[in-house]
């Protein structure tokens, strides 16, 4: 038995996906059973991180989503999907510093991030870090994300 | 991506709210006038809108916030964007409910407004309307399905499309590994292996759990014969899920690609063990089986693959292979019914048809059996896309860079490790008894057909551009270490520890210029057969990869013309750098021939080269079974009985059928 080249190997993910969102009405709970298998199958996929989450929401276990995504965050801590999540999750439960470290490796791993930015500039703000909530507020105004503010911004952000 | 950005590209207030943007570091009232001037001009202009809300974000005041863009979106009932930046305002305020209303009317006004569906979903959920908000969460989630359906429609409609929707993607999510091996898998499928590899390696650095990546990983150095590495890859995802059928497949054909036959057939049988059903692993496992010399357990596993699917090609195939195997007429009753599905996969009906054709020859119905031939031809012809004028073009151009001067000004360079003997020619000319006679000498090691060459040739083309010519623009130093890159490679191989060994990959003489640059002491080894004897050998036979010019006599012909105008050329700029082996003369008196081969070699004549027959090495070539057995001369004249058949290939060989074995003097 040849293995075909695996095209489109990854594709199903999809399909996968699309159930999931269909059982969220339904029984969210199963829903975010599902996602969190077809993660450990595509890590840090964004979509499945998004019912993940959601599903454990409408499930009322927005806690179950935010230590899921922690373990995860560890184990594979380059994953931007899985820090915007969790950084989304932290700022809520109140973890303003969790959520800071987890918006701050966002930008770091993807600097063109379409909401991240803003994410971050709020939390920043809130925390009484003017500047560099206005960098991050500048590179989401501006799409200067790779540039000078940004980077001024992640060597404040350490 | 998630949200359309409040990028100020292409916008008349650019400008502007450039400078709020700016503002916002420092002055903050003026910048929450500057934003508030924009809004005058452009009322609900996003940018501006969001510019003004990180203003009131900096300056601490929410309640103020939520009054200027309630007010804002009172004003402007008809803004999605007024009212999303009053949710949002209204939600860090505390106001959930009055949140979750704006966002409701963000997403009246415009349902395509993702991060609306979210957050409305995410105020629903809080205020317990689970339903509803699993509605909007839905509707989140279908909008970033638009993004799929543009990266399904691209790699439907092939890997360019593929490449760009998925480039557009990751240029906003570079560390979304799922995406990036989508794309690492069209490069394994445009056939650019290393550049998968990197990219796969890269992922891996991200996400080192991510098995469905080392999977392509481990098939990514598979194909690049790094098989050792490939190996190692696939018994780190067997460690922790020893059952993975796909896994212990690709195992096993590394096994057999590294010549570890043993621990090819084991893995085999575990997988056999976990699944005895799967018919195309029976198939592989008697392939290892029949490379060992293990026949009969060889056709008892194609049997019982036939037995599973009946319509499987491929076991059929095997068993026609086997060219030692006689099928009695239940067989060509079965073949025949399995040939009459009209929706029989194009694979298996050629592969059936190639065994059917086998069957009746040996039946000695041989216009019958030329006919099945011919289907199985036209089939794999159709996939096969042989293009022999491109061919022609490669081998003219090859011939025009590769003169005297060349080599002249390339003396000395390369790796001079004398340790490669390379068998060229085409397929089924002999070449594997040529080479089972050399491997039975002490001092020589038999391997396989290396795919170690084409894969260095592919890989320079991908980083130098048109192969062969880059060759030119190569520093001397360079061949010195593509030599050592191919020794590297074939290294595995080697597990006899013996001075020489052999790589019997005939299609090599299209790379002859490289191997002489790279390794300039290795030997070449041309291995020639009649060509009306070698093109109607070639004819009949199914090749599980590559040959794809051996699925039409006309391309036959062409490529045999390729092949002779390739080798004269060569004996005329380097000339006696070539031996070449023609195989009538040595079935006709091996002793001799093997004696002036291993002259050739610089060794020493050995009477075990006479006594190849016995040599027990694996054997993976079409001729493993007939080299398994004294001098075989059944095959010098079978092609006379299809002459009758046989007018386009005699014609696209034109002069060379009267010089063989010599080039005609100058090409037709």
């Amino acid at each position: 038995m040849d293995p075909a080249t695996p095209i489109p190997q990854s594709a199903p993910v999809f399909a996968a996906l699309r159930t999931i969102a269909g059982l969220m009405n339904g029984d969210p709970r199963i829903a975010a059973a599902k996602a969190r298998e077809l993660l450990k199958r595509y890590p840090g996929q964004r979509q499945a991180l998004f019912l993940l989450v959601a599903s454990r929401r409408l499930a009322g276990d927005a806690g179950g989503a935010k230590t899921l995504l922690q373990a995860m965050a560890r184990a594979e801590p380059d994953l931007a999907a899985v820090q915007y999540e969790l950084g989304l999750l932290l700022a809520e439960s109140g973890d303003g510093a969790g959520a800071l470290a987890a918006l701050a490796r966002v930008v770091e791993l993807e600097p063109m991030h379409p909401d991240a930015w803003r994410d971050l500039g709020d939390l920043l703000a809130a925390a009484g870090r003017t500047e560099e909530a206005a960098a991050a507020y500048r590179a989401h105004l501006c799409g200067e994300r790779g540039g000078d503010g940004s980077a001024a911004l992640r060597s404040g952000l350490g | 991506m998630e949200e359309k950005g409040a990028t100020v590209s292409a916008d008349p207030h650019a400008a502007a709210l450039s400078r709020v943007a700016v503002a916002l570091a420092g002055d903050r009232e003026s910048a929450g006038r500057e934003a508030r001037r924009i809004l005058e001009s452009a009322p609900a202009h996003p940018g501006a809108l969001a510019a003004l809300a990180a203003a009131h974000r900096l300056a601490g005041d929410t309640q103020a916030a939520v009054e200027e863009f309630g007010r804002i979106a009172g004003a402007h009932p008809g803004s999605a964007a007024a009212q999303f930046e009053f949710g949002l305002a209204a939600r860090a305020a505390g106001r959930h409910e009055t949140a979750a209303e704006a966002f409701a009317r963000t997403v009246a006004l415009d349902p395509a407004h993702r991060q609306a569906w979210r957050r409305l979903g995410d105020g629903l959920a809080a205020l317990g309307r689970t339903a509803d908000a699993a509605r909007a969460y839905q509707a989140h989630f279908r909008l970033g399905a638009r993004e799929w359906k543009s990266l399904e429609a691209g790699i439907a409609a092939g890997p360019g499309p593929a490449r760009a929707a998925l480039d557009a993607v990751l240029a906003v999510h570079p560390a979304d590994v799922t995406i990036a091996l989508m794309y690492a898998e069209i490069e394994l499928r445009l056939g650019r292996h290393a550049e998968a590899e990197r990219r796969l390696a890269e992922i891996l650095s991200r996400a080192p759990g991510f098995a469905a990546a080392r999977y392509t990983l481990a098939l990514a150095l598979h194909k690049q014969t790094k098989v050792a590495d490939a190996l190692r890859e696939l018994d780190r995802l067997l460690d922790a899920d020893p059952g993975n059928a796909a896994c212990l497949n690709l195992r096993a054909l590394s096994l057999v690609h590294l010549g570890d036959y043993a621990r090819a057939i084991a893995t085999y049988e575990r997988l056999l063990a976990a699944d005895p059903e799967t018919a195309a692993v029976w198939v592989g496992y008697g392939h290892a089986l029949k490379t060992v010399g293990r026949i009969e357990d060889a056709v008892a596993a194609y049997r019982k693959a036939t037995a599973l699917q009946p319509d499987l090609g491929e076991a059929w195939w095997q068993l026609a292979d086997l060219k030692t195997f006689r099928f009695a007429q239940p067989d060509i009753r079965k073949m025949r019914k399995a040939l009459s599905a009209p929706a029989l996969a194009d694979d298996s009906r050629a592969q059936l048809h190639f065994a059917l054709g086998k069957a009746l020859e040996d039946s000695g119905d041989f216009a019958a059996a030329f006919a099945e031939y011919a289907e199985g031809n036209a089939v794999r012809r159709r996939s096969a896309g042989y293009d022999a004028a491109a061919n022609a073009g490669r081998v003219r151009r090859s011939t025009a860079l590769f003169t005297e001067e060349f080599f002249s000004a390339r003396r000395g360079a390369g790796c001079l490790a004398p340790d490669p003997i390379f068998i060229v020619g085409l397929t089924r000319s002999g070449s594997t008894l040529a080479e089972q006679i050399l491997a039975s000498h002490p001092l020589i090691e038999g391997t396989a057909e290396l795919p170690a060459v084409n894969a260095i040739a592919a890989r320079l083309e991908e980083e130098h551009g048109p192969y062969p010519e880059l060759l030119a623009r190569l520093d001397r130093g360079e061949f010195a270490k593509l030599g050592e890159e191919y020794l590297a490679l074939t290294r595995v191989h080697r597990t006899l520890g013996r001075p020489f060994f052999i790589d019997k990959m005939p299609g090599n003489f299209l790379h002859l210029g490289l191997l002489h640059l790279i390794l300039p002491n290795a030997k070449i080894v041309d291995a020639r057969r009649h060509p009306l004897a070698c093109g109607f050998a070639n004819f009949k036979q199914h090749f599980t990869h590559g040959q794809t010019w051996s699925y039409d006599l006309r391309d036959i012909g062409s490529y045999y013309r390729d092949y002779v105008e390739t080798m004269a050329h060569f004996d005329a700029v380097l000339p006696g750098r070539v031996h070449r082996v023609i195989y009538e003369a040595l079935v006709e008196d091996p002793e001799r021939e093997a004696r002036r081969l291993l002259e050739y070699c610089g060794l020493p004549f050995d009477e075990a080269c006479l006594r190849f027959h016995e040599n027990r090495r694996p054997v993976l070539t079409a001729s493993a079974e007939q080299v398994r057995r004294p001098i075989f001369r059944d095959s010098l004249e079978q092609w006379r009985r299809f002459d009758p058949w046989l007018g386009p290939l005699r014609d696209a060989l034109g002069r060379i059928v009267d010089a063989y074995p010599a080039a005609p003097p100058q090409p037709d």
